[in-house]
């Protein structure tokens, strides 16, 4: 079989050609440019000259119908002299294509110009291309930028299984450039062939080459003289100044028989159409993304004016009222001294100097906090009793809490629990917090203080019988500016700054300070403090030693360790990188591990867990030290309260550069295969940061956005890390391996199911709050989160994976979700099982519109959207999964109720009319 | 006859420095420590004039005032914002709610005597 290339000179050559060539050319650019006008000034809203838009536009349209009206008649008379049909070049079989009429070309490219939504417009288009022309299979990739890869969009003809192997294939810019070889062209498309069912996504040419060096053998099987059924054509979509955006690729005819000329043309003409909807598409997006980008930060600017507000008016009332019984009292004294008796006086005397002591701590408190935010606090660093510390605060509240008529109960160990830290800082920290529940709660109640360790993590609870919070203030309260609405101020006054500074002291601690709600009324405050803190080595590295790029790479060690050990919820964590000089091991940065195991440790090759990891590049998950011969009698410190121990390697361009260790969970567990998914998860992203370090040494620019997206995720982690929650992921993840998901991808989806709603945070705490229906754009803001979230990620992320699954979790099976209404095996496996995840865990939990629902009713409703939300081959694994762990999600639920079920049972207790 | 006068605040020591200069005068005191229960006591047994907080918990200071001044029975008694809101807005908002007398606090207990004094119609010493 002989392949004729055709250039389009030659077809300009031909008169009759040139026509049409010229005509469809006008007609389609017609059609855009009309839509996109249109949509334009609509989008700017010039209503006036939008009219007189429209009527030049309505009478262009006129005389271009006029014109194609004779255009096409004259083209039926040509058509119907030349008899008989047009031969395709192989001269023997007429090509069905070549017989499409020419009427209907226009037919289909008006049809075109009823879409304005992209998914619709691409399947559109390769839905024409498939049946007018006879092509057994069509799809379209989209070149996106931002994962440099081409996405694939659309497809006609594909079994859902070729659809998932197509969406699921990386097509980069190598790819592309292998098959768009000049050797190749045919007009401005190009003819691939393989030798058996291959399609472009399994050419991968040797990366390294020069993309104009390669030749057919480059290719594996495919071969230019291998022609036949499997020749696909690839008709590039080019944008500005050639740069192609996208493609789409055809197989072959089903007679076997290249495409004519007419063919040829008109699929080109449709790239182009296709090119210049996707720039509209895409302009309106960004668009309508800055209007949402600039009425979110105008939100937050409202925000942050009317809470600095409610600050000063806090701060002034703080001091004001100290102030004024300073000064009532003054005057009376001054005024009745002499009528008053002793007992009085000594009364009005004590209390203008409790009222001193109160005003000087105020101007304390604003001082502490300005330092504490502004980093210039110089702490006292030094090994302290945890447990004096909080005895003695305790029988100091003691007396007050009595006289107020209040009960007090305290529960604190004997044993000495030594912290290292700022002891003024948390002796304030729990004053702080008593001193808001004893305000708070009125007599007859009752406020308790407890301390107790729990596998190297110290847990202070204050509990009061008070006037509680709404559940949305309890996170809300710790910052700095935060005053409830006017009616409530007063119940928060003094509050908005003192659990400000509280949060400052306690996370310079790498401790952990919340609100919990109680069921039978009244809050719970709980402080958690590592029993060792963090620790980065002194003799770091061989590091600048400029101050503030050394402050920079300890503040980047610092949030990993913090990532690490909050994420995994391990209370011992190191960082070791490899140092090339000596050939060894070093922690650079560990928590719960003393300062000189830190400042000593050196690991050889080999030489124990990070040892063995570091020389042979895989993971260790060892469930008990002790049990494990290969480490026997290693490993001894005090520090490992508990025998697991999961270790990871960092890599860098292939090599070991560092590991990752983590030991001692909380509740004593051992490690899992998932987390060691998550932690090689981690580790990838640290390993991916070291090197942007290493890059952009001068500058750092990466490290504080990297820091903005590290700070986000340990909020939510802070926030969300429940028993349901770790149980979904599991769940999950499980799901993935079912699905024979590679260990790549299930890495990405370790990591994305933590991570997928990090955007929420991001969405206006009101809307997520609102129980009536939403507005447009309030729906719009929600659906911008998936970008938000996505975009927080990027910086922290080496592959695009990830990011995919965070930008369509939200996508439904039959294409109604959002944001790119993808559909079918085209959404990202890892976003489908998302999807399944997120759903539940929302059914699960109380929503500001409904209540949680049952297991049972979550389980029908995800059974009922499989087909339309839900993937219908990942749905039934996941139900099944959860229908196999469902006493374990019911245990999570009874557990994350436990603590409420505890307070009802006191509250029945307590209350004489229950009895 | 002896003018009873309601104290409302929710800090124990103004509440206190009132109480000894206001009994002091001659004047019968109670006290509420919140906005629900002063609307309480004040329909309770209607006092001749009213000290009010705005900065309280629940309900503040303002709603109190207007809810007082929209019933017929109380809406007689007057009313003495005693306030740590000094703000323009804040004056604007108290004589919209309808008291009688607006206090910034710190204040002097003996000036705010005289205008209870003359709020009641009695002479000031």
């Amino acid at each position: 079989m002989v392949w004729r290339a055709l250039h389009l000179a030659e077809l300009f050559s031909d008169p009759r050609w040139g026509w049409v060539v010229a005509l469809c050319a006008l007609v389609a650019l017609f059609l855009v440019a009309n839509g996109f006008v249109r949509q334009r000034w609509k989008a700017m809203g010039l209503g006036s000259r939008i009219h007189a838009r429209e009527r030049a536009l309505q009478r262009a349209q006129r005389s271009a119908r006029e014109l194609r009206e004779v255009q096409a008649a004259r083209a039926a008379e040509e058509a119907s002299a030349e008899a008989p049909p047009r031969r395709s070049a192989r001269g023997d079989v007429p090509s069905p294509v070549d017989g499409l009429d020419r009427h209907r070309t226009f037919e289909v490219l008006g049809r075109l110009g009823q879409f304005e939504q992209l998914p619709e417009l691409f399947r559109e288009i390769v839905r024409s291309v498939g049946e007018e022309f006879g092509f057994e299979r069509a799809i379209l990739r989209v070149y996106n930028p931002q994962t440099r890869l081409f996405e694939a969009r659309a497809f006609h003809g594909c079994d859902d299984e070729l659809v998932s192997r197509i969406s699921t294939t990386d097509v980069t810019l190598d790819c592309y450039a292998g098959m768009a070889r000049r050797a190749l062209r045919v007009g401005s498309s190009y003819r691939v062939s393989a030798a058996d069912d291959l399609w472009p996504d399994r050419l991968r040419p040797p990366r390294s080459a020069d993309p104009r060096d390669w030749r057919p053998e480059d290719f594996g099987e495919a071969r230019l003289e291998a022609q036949g059924n499997d020749d696909y054509l690839v008709v590039p979509m080019l944008g500005e100044e050639d740069r192609v955006v996208g493609y789409f690729c055809v197989s072959m005819p089903e007679d076997q028989d290249l495409p004519g000329e007419n063919t040829l043309m008109f699929l080109e003409i449709l790239a182009h159409y296709a090119v210049n909807a996707l720039n509209q598409a895409r302009l309106r997006n960004r668009l309508q993304r800055r209007d949402i980008e600039y009425s979110i930060v105008s939100e937050q600017l409202r925000e942050w004016q009317s809470t600095r507000d409610n600050f000063v008016a806090n701060v002034s009332h703080e001091l004001r009222t100290p102030l004024t019984s300073i000064r009532a009292y003054a005057e009376t004294l001054q005024r009745g001294r002499d009528a008053m008796d002793p007992a009085t006086l000594n009364e009005f005397v004590d209390v203008i100097l409790h009222e001193s002591e109160r005003l000087a701590r105020s101007f304390d408190d604003l001082l502490d906090l300005s330092q504490y935010q502004g980093g210039s606090r110089v702490q006292v660093v030094s090994e302290f009793d945890l447990a004096v510390v909080i005895s003695a605060q305790a029988n100091a509240a003691q007396q007050r809490v009595k006289e107020l008529g209040l009960e007090f109960e305290f529960d604190v160990p004997t044993e000495a629990i030594l912290i290292q830290g700022d002891e003024n800082g948390i002796r304030q920290v729990v004053a702080n917090l008593l001193d808001n529940s004893i305000k708070f709660t009125p007599p007859p109640g009752k406020v308790t203080l407890r301390l107790r360790v729990q596998g190297g993590v110290a847990r202070i609870e204050v509990e009061d019988s008070g006037i509680g919070m709404e559940e949305h203030e309890l996170s809300k309260i710790f910052e700095r500016f935060y005053q409830v609405d006017d009616s409530s101020t007063r119940s928060y006054g003094g509050q908005g700054l003192g659990l400000a500074i509280c949060r400052e002291i306690v996370s310079w601690h790498h401790g952990r300070i919340w609100a919990e709600r109680r069921r039978s009324g009244g809050s719970r405050f709980v402080l958690t403090l590592p029993v060792r803190g963090l620790v980065i080595r002194r003799s770091s590295a061989d590091l600048p030693a400029d101050v503030s790029e050394r402050q920079q790479w300890e503040a980047f060690l610092q949030l990993s360790i913090s990532l690490i050990s909050e994420l995994l919820e391990a209370q011992v964590a190191s960082i070791l990188l490899v140092d090339p000089v000596h050939d060894v091991l070093r922690i650079e940065a560990a928590i719960g591990l003393p300062q000189d195991v830190v400042e000593s440790v050196l690991v050889d090759r080999g030489e124990g867990v990070a040892g063995q990891v570091w020389k042979t590049g895989q993971s260790l998950l060892v469930e008990n030290l002790d049990e494990d011969d290969r480490f026997r009698g290693l490993h001894n410190d005090v520090a490992y309260d508990h025998r697991s121990f999961l270790s990871v390697p960092l890599i860098w361009q292939g090599r070991v550069v560092g590991v990752v260790n983590v030991n001692n969970h909380p509740e004593g567990r051992a490690f899992s295969d998932d987390d060691r998914l998550l932690l090689e998860a981690l580790a990838e992203r640290i390993s991916g940061a070291l090197e942007s370090f290493e890059r952009y040494r001068a500058g750092y620019r990466r490290l504080a956005s990297v820091e903005a997206g590290v700070r986000a995720m340990l909020d939510v982690g802070r926030e969300r890390h429940t028993a349901m929650r770790d149980l979904l992921i599991s769940i999950g993840l499980e799901t993935a391996r079912r699905l024979s998901l590679e260990e790549e991808h299930l890495r990405a989806l370790a990591y994305a199911l933590r991570t997928y709603d990090l955007g929420l945070a991001q969405v206006s705490e009101q809307i997520l709050r609102k129980i009536s229906p939403l507005t447009s754009e309030e729906r719009h803001h929600i659906e911008n989160h998936v970008h938000l979230g996505a975009e927080l990620v990027a910086e922290l992320e080496p592959s695009a994976q990830v990011r995919n699954i965070i930008l369509h979790h939200h996508e439904n099976y039959d294409g109604s979700g959002y944001p790119e209404g993808l559909r079918g095996e085209a959404i990202p496996v890892g976003a489908r099982i998302v999807r399944m995840v997120d759903a539940l865990s929302a059914l699960l939990h109380d929503r500001p519109f409904r209540a949680a629902m049952s297991l049972d009713e979550a389980v029908a409703l995800l059974r009922e959207g499989i087909g339309r939300r839900f993937c219908p081959r990942v749905a039934p694994v996941f139900l099944e999964l959860v229908a196999d762990r469902q006493y374990e999600i019911l245990a999570a639920h009874v557990r994350r109720g436990a603590r409420a079920l505890d307070d009802e049972l006191e509250l029945i207790d307590a209350h004489p009319t229950l009895h | 006859m002896t003018k009873s006068i309601l104290v409302v605040d929710d800090e124990l020591y103004i509440v206190n420095i009132l109480d000894f200069s206001l009994e002091s005068e001659g004047f019968r005191v109670r006290s509420a420590a919140n906005g629900e229960e002063a609307l309480r006591m004040a329909v309770d047994e209607i006092p001749d004039l009213i000290i009010l907080d705005v900065m309280m918990p629940k309900i503040d200071g303002f709603e109190v005032c207007r809810a007082l001044k929209a019933k017929a029975e109380t809406k007689q008694v007057p009313i003495v914002l005693l306030t740590a809101k000094d703000r323009d807005a804040d004056r604007k908002k108290g004589e919209e709610a309808g008291c009688d007398a607006y206090i910034t606090k710190p204040f002097s207990p003996s000036r705010l005597i005289d205008k209870v004094r003359e709020l009641l119609g009695a002479p000031s010493r």
